[in-house]
């Protein structure tokens, strides 16, 4: 009894397998997934996705920008569409499709070709739309046909009394081979799945620092970077670094990196993408000016992103006690730092020298109002003589071993679309028998092209020419194999003979 | 559609499903990158790193100690407000085997400093050049991230939030 249920259930098993697989091989379901994604792909486009918006919370940008909508249209996921499982799963789902429907026409398609009998029955030739014969004739005639045919380039089979000459067997799979690109293209988009096939995202560099990569596996430094304003005005005019990318200590590739133009290293792309807009402070030559006499004591040197502590200017000692990169005053939080980045340097130095009592004086070059608000008091001016200042640079580091699949799945779908459109299968018999040679002919396509040919391989031999028979005398023999049956040209032996 | 396929329909159209699937669990894992963080009951990461002075402190100076680890810099105002009451607790709990330890991010030195100075604080500050202790090996995100070591070097708790005293006091007490 148990064995029974186990068979009762592979059985309903199978079925439902069978099912599914039926439901694949359907080109009702295959159109209509293609025509789904279509949709989809479209309602995609009609705001911008979630990636490429210009503001951080998409839950207030929809809504702001596009209205009611627009807040809709984010609400039901399409601002995020094409990352969506559903999407994906259509995807995947015309794959699947893709690869039985394959299967299902493709492999009897392959199994009846190779099977093909040379010989028909010269009934069946009879029917066909090309058709002539040769009164008279011998087995030298036969020969003969099969050489003129072998002149135009057909494969020629014979068995006693019979042959077949066939050209163009492969453009008859032209729909499989498309699929196979369009498989290859699935598989190229999701391989940025694979771990270390896909990585995307922005680097910011200051100048003279170089940051690891671990996904990519090398480092890239900025050696220098400039920025360049259009006169007058602040449009910006260009923005350029100079790249370096070291794997461990040494250097193996440095470009000048512009717009558009990347350094490609190791499978990966490094493009100038964007720039920090607001500079920020490298190094500063500072002058001392005595306030009482108003003379200069002499300069001293300020290194803004690791600045030492202390400073000798003649006979003083100048020594930083607190240093804020991004400095605030705020009259309830009180003096700090906003960022880690000496975009608005404040420096507080405790100065001692002869006749000096140790005395406290900010120093804010970009604030020098400050700076005067607190030190009426103060002995010295610390005037800042020169600066050099920096941009951040912006660079995004790509990459995306999918995209040479891609390429190839193109190419291989285009190929197919060209054995599709441009190539014929093209297939002649000739039977001789009792004395008369029967020779008929198909194609799947470009009948009046195949008649021509058709016509100078028979004529030489002194058949008459053959006539193309009109479509509609015939039957359902010019159809490409029709889904769920198998190939037709056994079938067509058997129904017409 | 003839039934004499079988077998090998049956596992091609098996082994296409297994993959579909397989391949929108991975776009679903891909698409959330999930975020790694340390749990309570592992051991505390080793680590060594300078001290403001130029001498080295690692973790395992601290055992038998309750630790109280957290990164912090000065640009983060979270940080900056939590800092008054882990001096207090310092100050408080010093004595019955507690220990503030306050790893930086990577500032300079002279900021690190005054940050002191301004804020008067006399627990043992390191600095993290690299951010490589806390990104690395303690999968901190957003800072202030404090974590709290037991005298076992095992993490009994970890905050993402400001601290205040009376929050530590409820973490620590038992620990001690």
């Amino acid at each position: 009894m148990g064995d029974e249920a186990v068979n009762k259930n592979n059985k309903k098993q199978r079925n439902i397998l069978e099912l599914v697989w039926d439901w694949f091989a359907s080109v009702k379901v295959g159109i209509s997934l293609i025509v789904i994604l279509a949709l989809g792909s479209a309602l995609g486009t009609i705001y911008p996705q979630v990636n490429a918006i210009p503001h951080p919370n998409p839950n207030f940008y929809y809504k702001d920008t596009y209205g009611t909508l627009g807040d809709l249209y984010h609400k039901f996921g399409l601002s995020n569409m094409y990352t969506s499982w559903w999407f994906l799963t259509l995807v995947l789902l015309l794959g699947i499709s893709l690869v039985i429907v394959s299967i299902d026409r493709g492999v009897p398609l392959y199994k009846s070709l190779k099977n093909q009998p040379v010989a028909r029955k010269v009934i069946a030739l009879r029917a066909d739309r090309l058709y002539t014969n040769k009164e008279t004739a011998t087995a030298a005639d036969l020969t003969a046909l099969g050489q003129a045919l072998q002149k135009r380039r057909y494969k020629i089979r014979t068995v006693d009394g019979a042959l077949l000459a066939e050209k163009g067997r492969l453009p008859r799979f032209g729909a499989y081979v498309i699929h196979a690109g369009l498989i290859v293209i699935i598989l190229g988009v999701f391989a940025r799945l694979i771990p270390g096939w896909y990585y995307d995202e922005m680097v910011w560099l200051k100048e003279d620092e170089s940051k690891t990569i671990s996904e990519v596996g090398f480092t890239v430094k900025n050696t220098g970077f400039q920025l360049e304003y259009y006169e007058g005005g602040d449009r910006v005019k260009k923005y350029e670094t100079d790249l370096e990318v070291y794997e461990g200590a040494q250097k193996v590739a440095e470009k000048h990196l512009i717009v558009n133009e990347p350094l490609t290293y190791n499978n990966t792309l490094v493009f100038q993408n964007s720039f920090d807009p607001t500079p920020m402070f490298k190094n500063g030559k500072v002058e001392m000016i005595d306030r009482k006499t108003e003379q200069s004591l002499g300069t001293f040197d300020i290194n803004f992103i690791d600045p030492q502590e202390t400073y000798t200017v003649g006979p003083y000692q100048l020594k930083l006690t607190n240093y804020f990169p991004d400095i605030k005053v705020d009259a309830e939080k009180g003096v700090y730092t906003s960022s880690n980045e000496p975009y608005n340097p404040g420096l507080s130095f405790e100065i001692s020298g002869p006749n000096l009592a140790p005395t406290q004086q900010w120093m804010m070059p970009t604030a020098p109002f400050v700076e005067q608000m607190l030190g009426q008091e103060y002995p010295f001016t610390l005037k800042m003589v020169d600066v050099s200042l920096f941009n951040m640079t912006g660079l995004l580091v790509h990459r995306d071993l999918g995209i040479p699949v891609v390429y190839t799945g193109c190419a291989i779908t285009l190929y197919g679309l060209v054995l599709v459109f441009y190539f014929q299968h093209r297939r002649i018999w000739a039977r001789l028998e009792d004395g008369v040679l029967h020779i008929g002919a198909n194609t799947n396509k470009n009948w009046l092209g195949f008649a021509k040919e058709f016509n100078k391989a028979v004529e030489p031999l002194g058949a008459t020419a053959a006539v193309l028979k009109s479509k509609l005398a015939k039957q359902p023999e010019n159809q490409p194999e029709p889904p769920h049956t198998t190939e037709s040209e056994t079938g067509r032996e058997g129904t017409q003979a | 559609m003839a039934k004499t396929a079988g077998s090998t329909r049956v596992l091609t159209i098996l082994v296409l499903l297994v993959a579909a699937v397989g391949i929108i669990f991975a776009v679903v894992k891909f698409n959330n990158k999930e975020v790694v963080v340390l749990n309570k009951g592992e051991a505390a990461p080793a680590f060594t790193l300078q001290t403001l002075d130029g001498n080295q402190a690692s973790l395992a100076d601290y055992k038998g100690k309750v630790v109280l680890l957290n990164f912090w810099a000065t640009w983060c105002e979270p940080c900056r407000d939590e800092m008054p009451a882990l001096q207090q607790a310092y100050d408080k709990y010093k004595e019955q085997g507690l220990v503030v330890v306050a790893a930086n991010l990577d500032e300079n030195n002279i900021t690190i400093k005054g940050f002191i100075n301004q804020y008067q604080l006399n627990f043992p500050i390191l600095i993290d050049k690299g951010r490589e202790v806390a990104l690395d090996r303690y999968k901190v995100g957003p800072i202030p991230t404090t974590f709290i070591i037991d005298k076992n070097g095992v993490l009994q708790s970890i905050e993402q939030t400001p601290l205040t005293l009376m929050m530590i006091e409820d973490k620590i007490k038992p620990l001690l």
